[in-house]
This record gives structure tokens, C-alpha cells and sequence, in this order.
């Protein structure tokens, strides 16, 4: 079975290093990005078969890249992981329709695990 | 006889060097893999399940560490974005915490002015019947309004500077509740210009 690539969208160095590092020990393929910019660059280059994006981002926020996403990549599945910023019910009504499933950044690396896993396993499943 | 027990014992030295290495937190160490089927066999891979379990604990640790650090810092930032004069008090109204804009707007430093009673800085503007014929400070009128859990919205009061000038200013104080009991209180204080006295000092 071939790898499965994430592409992960955040502008903190430790998020994207600590991420990458738990998604790579799980046997996943990650591409890292800081920006909207080298994110959209980076699904020129490849489909990505999950996209993990920070909802607060230097130049643009979470919502503009899945917007851009749904134009370039259609259907592949977003995990929104948020941060302080954003009321959680707010984010829901918006994301509707938008995001597969949105993570607190404080949740667990084992519950964004089994969030990756089962978004993965509903794509494989179409 | 000699030769087999030595090499019987050496996947045991190996297991012993990962364990020390286990021991100075090198948890990328290399744990000998071993195809023996006997308890040397079954050591290893009990080795390699408690070194792989510490490997996630120490990943959770540093990630709830970031996570915990984001959140700190952003809420910090929200507070100290915040235009009005920000005071974090205890239940007897001592100051324990401002934002940049009471330094900014007031002068006052925080290492100056935390651990003071707020009414040292702030008083209130009563009615004069109120504020003389009931004879109570400040510090009982505001400590009372707290010990019931209640909020004050808009009060008038004037705030002293850091160099002596006196300020109009419109005083909110919110009792901060845990589980429902009062712990301290948030005060912020807006500059009301209508409110500046005329007279100048306190």
C-alpha cells in the first residue's frame, strides 16, 4: 500500500517540526509549509491526500487556503486545528461543508492520530 | 563452554548499553533486535515497547508544552491589545497583574504598583450624601460589591498617575469566579474626559 502524503500548513516552527515528526513516526509521507503560499505551491506539485492547516496564518487565514484548496484539490479531506483565537461553535457554522473535522490545538497527538487515520480511511473507502 | 556463555551474554550487554542510554533520555537509541524466542528474546522486545512508550510520552509532553505555551501567549496577547487599563486583583483589591496600557496611559510600572491596594490609585466619585454621610472608604464599598459576586459597570472614578495628574475615568469591575466562589476581580477603567476634574491633584 502506497504512503500517504499530508500536507501540514502552519506558521510555528514547532508545531510543523513536532507534527511532522508524530505523522512521520506513523508512517505517513508530510510535507511541512509555513504559508497559504508554499501550500498551494506544494498541491501543484503533488495531491495531498489530507491537508492539516492551522486556522491563524501569516498572510492569509485557514479559511482562504481551504477555499483555494477546494478549487485545486477538490476532495481532499482538511483537519482544521485551531488555536485560542476562535470560538469553536463559530468555527463549526463556517467550516460546515468546508472541513472534515476540526482539532483544538491542545487536543492529543494519539486523538489527531486517530482523527488522520479515520479521515484517511474514508477517503481510501471512495 | 566459555565461548557459547559469552556469546549467550552479549545481546544482555547490548540491552544493558541501551538501558544506560534509556536512562540519559536518548530515546532514539538502538535496541538490538533479537529472533530468540527465549527470555533474552523476550527482554528485547519488552525493551523496545518501554523505550517506544517513553518515546510517545515525551512527544504528548512536548506537545501539550507548545500547545499550552500557544495558548499563554495568545491570551496574553489579547489582554495586553486590550485600549483600556487592565488591573487583575485579589479578594482585598491588592494588584496583581496590569496591561502595557496602564503604563502606557498612566505611567505606572508594573514592579511599582503590583501588590498595591487598587484604591491607593483609584477613588471613587461618589454623591456627596453617599460618600459623606455613610463615612465607608472606597476599598469597603468595592469589596463589598465583590464579596456578593456582583459587577460595577461604568462607575465614575478618578485614577492617580504615576506623576500625580488625576484622570477621569469610567471603572468596570467584574469579580472573577471560580466555581463559583469570588477569587479576585478584574477592574478596567476607560479615560473619561467629561470626567477629569478641574482642580487637578488628589
Amino acid at each position: 500500500m502506497s504512503q500517504k502524503h499530508i500536507l501540514m500548513v502552519d506558521d510555528e516552527d514547532a508545531v510543523r517540526s513536532l507534527l511532522g515528526e508524530v505523522l512521520d513516526g506513523a508512517g505517513y509521507r508530510v510535507t511541512g509549509v509555513p504559508s497559504v503560499a508554499l501550500a498551494l505551491e506544494a498541491v501543484r506539485v503533488g495531491r495531498p491526500d489530507l491537508i492539516i492547516t492551522d486556522l491563524q496564518l501569516d498572510e492569509a487565514d485557514g479559511f482562504e487556503l481551504i477555499d483555494a484548496m477546494q478549487e485545486r484539490a477538490p476532495g481532499v479531506p482538511v483537519i482544521l486545528l485551531t488555536g485560542v483565537l476562535f470560538d469553536h461553535a463559530v468555527i463549526a457554522r463556517i467550516g460546515e461543508g468546508k472541513i472534515a473535522a476540526y482539532l483544538e490545538k491542545t487536543s492529543s497527538l494519539d486523538r489527531i492520530l486517530d482523527e488522520v487515520a479515520r479521515q484517511l480511511a474514508k477517503t481510501a473507502g471512495k | 563452554m566459555i565461548g557459547v556463555t559469552r556469546s549467550a551474554l552479549r545481546p544482555l550487554g547490548a540491552l544493558a548499553a541501551a538501558a544506560d542510554e534509556i536512562a540519559k533520555s536518548n530515546l532514539e537509541c538502538a535496541i538490538p533486535e533479537s529472533r530468540r524466542t527465549d527470555e533474552v528474546g523476550r527482554l528485547a522486545g519488552a525493551f523496545r515497547a518501554m523505550r517506544d512508550a517513553l518515546k510517545k510520552q515525551h512527544l504528548e509532553r512536548r506537545w501539550a508544552a507548545q500547545a499550552l505555551e500557544h495558548q499563554l501567549k495568545y491570551k496574553q496577547l489579547v489582554i495586553d491589545s486590550v485600549e483600556e487599563l487592565v488591573f487583575v486583583l485579589t479578594k482585598s483589591l491588592s494588584i496583581t497583574r496590569i496591561n502595557p496600557a496602564v503604563t502606557r496611559l498612566a505611567g505606572h510600572d508594573e514592579d511599582a504598583v503590583i501588590r498595591t491596594p487598587l484604591t491607593r490609585l483609584l477613588s471613587l466619585v461618589r454623591e456627596p450624601a453617599e460618600a459623606g454621610g455613610q463615612a465607608r472608604d472606597d476599598a469597603a464599598v468595592i469589596g463589598e460589591v465583590l464579596k456578593a459576586g456582583r459587577s460595577l459597570s461604568g462607575a465614575p472614578a478618578r485614577l492617580k498617575t504615576a506623576d500625580g495628574r488625576v484622570i477621569g475615568v469610567r471603572l468596570n469591575l467584574v469579580p472573577l469566579l471560580d466555581q463559583n466562589r469570588v477569587v479576585g476581580a478584574v477592574a478596567t477603567l476607560r479615560a473619561d474626559e467629561a470626567d477629569l476634574p478641574r482642580d487637578g491633584r488628589v
